[in-house]
Formats: C-alpha cells, sequence, structure tokens
C-alpha cells in the first residue's frame, strides 16, 4: 500500500516537473509575468529598430524567433497549469497575455521589411509589457 | 619587428581577444538585473586576472614550464589528475558554449540554420587551427574582437547616469536580494578569471619562446591588455543597465547583447556588435581548445605545442580535434549554449583554486625561479586574490541553486 502511494506520488511529482499540467501558485504566475514582460519589452525594441529601418531583416527575423518561441514556452506553461482561487483568474490573464505577445512578435517575423507593421506591432508590445509589469506588480 | 609594434599588437590582441562568451553573458545579464551595483566586482576580477597572467607568463618564461606541469608537480598525480579531469570539464563546457556562441552569431547574421552553422562554425574553427600560425590566429581574431568597442560607444549614447556608474565602482550592494547580488559577483569574477586564460597565456609564452628578457613585455601585456579589455565588459554591464534595467528586459538570448548595441546605433552598430560577438567568440573558443589540449598533453609529458607539425605532436594534435568534436557533440544535442555558458563559469569557479595555488607557489620557488621569484606586491596581491578565489570557489554551485541561476 505505502509502495503504491510512493510510487503514485513520484510518478505526479515528475509530470509535475515535466510541466504536465501541475499547479501554479501566485508567486509562480507572477514570475511568468515578468518573463512576458521581458519578452514583449525586448520584443518592442526589436521591433522599433525595424520600424525604423536601423536594423536588419535577418537579424528581426532570427532574434523575433528566439523571443517567439520563448513566449510560446510560457504559455505552454500556464496553459496546461492549473491554480486554485484567485490565482486562477491570473494564470488564464498571463497565459492569453503571453499568446498575445507570441502572436506579435511571430508577425513581426515574418515581414520584417514592413515599418508600418513593425510601428503598429512595437505599440503593440509596448501596451502589453507594461499591462504585464503591472500584473506582475 | 620593433619592440613598440610588438607590443602594440599584443595590447591589441589582448582587448579584442579578452572578452568571451562567459564575460558576454554574465556582464549583460548583471547589468540587466542589478544595474550598475556590481562594476567595481570587474575592476576586482580584471586586477586579479593581471596579477596572475603576469606570474604565471613569468614562471613560463623564466622555467620554461607552463601551468600544467606545475599543477602536476605541486599537487601530486592524484590531485593534480583531480585537477586535470575537473579542469578538462570545464573547458569542455566552455568551448560548447563558444561553439554555440559562434553559430549563433553567424545565425543573426547570415539567418542560416543553427545546426547548419554549428558544423560549419566548426569546421572553420578546425581549419584554422590546422593551417593558421599562433601569433595570426591570435592577431586574426584579436583585432576582429576590436568591434567589440562598439559597446562603449553605444554604453555612452545610452546616456547613462554618470553619477550612479561611478557609485557603481564602490562596492555597496543596494539589492534587496542579496543572494542574487553575490551571485552575480561570483559568476563576474569567474567569467574575468577563467581558468583557460591562464592555461592558454602560459603554453602560449612558452611556444612563443619568450625569456627573462621579455619580462617587460609579459607585463605590459598583462597590465594594458587585461585593463582595456576589461573597459568592454564595463561598457556591456553599463549599456544594459543603461537600456534593460528600465523595460524589465532579463537577457537570454545572444541577440539582446547584440541589441544593446543596436538600438543606440542602429544598423552599425548591430553588425559591429554581431562580427565582434562572432570573432571574440570564435577567438576564444580556439584558446579553449588549445588549452584543454595543453592541459592533457603537459600532464602526461606528451609532445606538444602549436608552433609544431602535427606529426610532431600526433597526441596534442589529436587531443584538440577530440575536444572540438566532443563540443560539436554537446551543442548539437540542442542545449542552450548561455546555459552552458552560466554551469561552465559557475563550475570554473569552483576549479580556481586548483589553478592559482600551483602559480603562486612555484612564483615563490627560488629554486625555479631565482632572481624573478614573487616580490612583495605581487605575493600580497596573489594571496588576496587566493583568498578571494577560496570563498567564491566554496559559495559559486550553492548560489547557483539558490538563486535559480540568478533568476531569485
Amino acid at each position: 500500500m505505502f509502495a503504491r502511494a510512493l510510487l503514485i506520488s513520484v510518478v505526479l511529482l515528475v509530470a509535475a516537473g515535466c510541466g504536465g499540467g501541475g499547479s501554479v501558485s501566485q508567486k509562480d504566475i507572477q514570475k511568468q509575468f515578468e518573463a512576458i514582460q521581458s519578452l514583449a519589452a525586448e520584443g518592442a525594441l526589436v521591433a522599433g529598430g525595424a520600424a525604423d529601418g536601423r536594423t536588419t531583416d535577418v537579424f528581426v527575423r532570427v532574434h523575433t524567433g528566439y523571443l517567439d518561441k520563448a513566449a510560446r514556452k510560457v504559455e505552454g506553461r500556464l496553459s496546461s497549469a492549473h491554480a486554485s482561487g484567485a490565482a486562477e483568474r491570473d494564470r488564464v490573464r498571463a497565459a492569453r497575455l503571453a499568446s498575445s505577445v507570441a502572436d506579435q512578435l511571430a508577425r513581426l517575423g515574418e515581414d520584417p521589411g514592413d515599418h508600418e507593421a513593425a510601428h503598429r506591432i512595437q505599440r503593440r508590445l509596448e501596451r502589453d509589457a507594461a499591462l504585464a509589469e503591472r500584473e506582475a506588480g | 619587428m620593433s619592440k613598440v609594434f610588438q607590443i602594440a599588437l599584443g595590447i591589441l590582441a589582448a582587448i579584442g581577444g579578452f572578452v568571451d562568451i562567459g564575460d558576454l553573458v554574465f556582464n549583460v545579464e548583471a547589468g540587466a538585473t542589478l544595474g550598475y551595483q556590481l562594476l567595481w566586482v570587474v575592476v576586482v576580477g580584471v586586477v586579479g586576472i593581471i596579477v596572475y597572467s603576469e606570474m604565471c607568463g613569468r614562471v613560463a618564461a623564466v622555467s620554461k614550464r607552463p601551468v600544467f606541469d606545475a599543477i602536476r608537480e605541486r599537487l601530486g598525480f592524484g590531485v593534480g589528475f583531480g585537477a586535470l579531469v575537473a579542469s578538462q570539464i570545464v573547458n569542455l563546457m566552455t568551448l560548447a558554449a563558444e561553439v554555440g556562441g559562434v553559430a549563433l552569431a553567424l545565425e543573426l547574421l547570415s539567418g542560416l540554420p543553427y545546426r547548419v552553422l554549428i558544423v560549419l562554425g566548426v569546421a572553420v574553427l578546425a581549419v584554422v587551427i590546422w593551417v593558421t600560425p599562433f601569433e595570426w590566429i591570435e592577431r586574426i581574431f584579436g583585432y576582429g574582437g576590436l568591434a567589440l568597442l562598439v559597446f562603449v560607444v553605444a554604453a555612452i549614447k545610452l546616456h547613462p547616469d554618470w553619477g550612479d556608474v561611478a557609485t557603481g565602482f564602490v562596492p555597496h550592494g543596494t539589492s534587496s536580494d542579496k543572494l542574487v547580488y553575490a551571485y552575480f559577483a561570483v559568476g563576474l569574477l569567474g567569467a574575468a578569471m577563467t581558468p583557460y586564460e591562464v592555461y592558454f597565456y602560459s603554453s602560449g609564452v612558452v611556444e612563443e619562446g619568450w625569456t627573462p628578457k621579455d619580462l617587460g613585455l609579459n607585463r605590459t601585456n598583462a597590465i594594458i591588455g587585461y585593463s582595456l579589455g576589461g573597459t568592454l565588459s564595463l561598457a556591456l554591464m553599463i549599456g544594459a543597465a543603461a537600456l534593460f534595467l528600465p523595460l524589465g528586459v532579463e537577457p537570454q538570448f545572444i541577440g539582446t547583447v547584440a541589441l544593446g548595441a543596436q538600438v543606440p546605433l542602429g544598423t552599425i552598430g548591430l553588425l559591429l556588435a554581431l562580427v565582434g560577438i562572432l570573432f571574440a567568440v570564435g577567438g576564444a573558443a580556439i584558446d579553449t581548445c588549445f588549452s584543454g589540449a595543453y592541459n592533457v598533453a603537459q600532464f602526461f609529458g606528451w609532445e606538444w605545442g602549436k608552433g609544431r607539425r602535427p606529426s610532431g605532436a600526433p597526441r596534442f594534435t589529436l587531443a584538440w580535434m577530440v575536444l572540438l568534436f566532443l563540443a560539436l557533440l554537446v551543442i548539437m544535442t540542442g542545449v542552450d549554449p548561455v546555459l552552458v555558458t552560466e554551469y561552465a563559469v559557475i563550475f570554473s569557479v569552483v576549479a580556481l583554486p586548483l589553478t592559482y595555488i600551483p602559480i603562486l607557489l612555484v612564483a615563490n620557488d627560488r629554486a625555479y625561479m631565482g632572481q624573478y621569484v614573487n616580490g612583495r606586491l605581487a605575493n600580497a596581491l596573489g594571496l588576496f586574490y587566493l583568498v578571494v578565489i577560496l570563498i567564491v570557489a566554496v559559495t559559486a554551485i550553492p548560489l547557483m541553486i539558490l538563486t535559480h541561476q540568478g533568476q531569485g
């Protein structure tokens, strides 16, 4: 009986450790908001360079690819987890925000030479960064 | 070649060759996380590497014995072998990180697939090591690395608060998270005093046939070259503090480092930053690869030296080839080079005492050094740094675990 309980506990712990839908605390969510803020703010800097024509298309495409991947990872981590009480509402909001940031970054990477689109994406990412900063407290 | 010209070349190579992927990652992360608070640690680290590089260069020029010779003799076979294994693990991790850094810089410049560029980068490094003379390797990568001076211009153009910058040179630590502060302090010291630099430096002195007549050149190269190289580290931290900290950006990518030059200077700043990173990291990859081969060859008493034909030092040649191949395998697994860098720097801190204690012992041995034995200043500084090294060696890994690699 004890051995079986131990085995189940270990399996659950491993699943949680692998990001397979474990529970997240308010502090974890706050950390994810900080990560989203960082990615959005950095994305806004890249978009700003693209909007002003002060960078290279290759750099924008490759670097936003890395930022996009990181934002998707945050989104995936939050989406597959669950939280209790007020933290659950924050988890959903954080996952949505991460998804929005990832979408903007992907759009920027698809057409780095479109200055107007880059300018719009820059403003959107700046807004997302500000929102994430507020949520992170 | 005139002496002055020779010194100038050496200094230029040292400036460009000082910064490697560990410096790029830790200086930018420290600036973005803690602002200017840790500028003083860079100064402490640079003085430390000057003290021990001068010492091991002097030992090598006088006794014709590089660092690992001294390690085996002073620590005995057992402990010496432990030091060899530890240093080779750190060398391999560092080499893998540098190879990944080369591929990332090439990817940001060309847009070609990362894994293709890893293979291409390793192939080019192998060809360069095989065909290019020692002094030209040093110069090509050292001068190419000078493009990193763009970060000095970028830091100025970002208009940092110079009052805050000045305060950063005085240890004060206003950070609320003391552990994160300590983690970055340890990492910055490790990045500045990374052991492969002294293995490479002392072996280079023997390879280039320096004698006691060249001790002035040794001292000048160490002091001016590393000091000016340290300026690049300071510029990276100041730029990151001015640009990334207010925005809450946590640098995780090599591209973020380049962004620090692109934002204030535009396309030219970006290209210079990427080219500088490519040469600095590429040069460090070659240094690390040689260091690993030097260590194992010197420990087992094999023929060694880049100056020899591969057939004249076959096991040395095989050693650097194996190291490069292993680094290729490690980085091809898809592991993040920035993460590998962080581990490599922290683990190298643990190996620091095994490298620096034997240097200090031999530099004080009259039987080897004769009139060139350490003076009072060299001993005082050497002992001070030994204490610092021992403290950071003990605390490095616990701090890495407790702070989740500086994430708090």
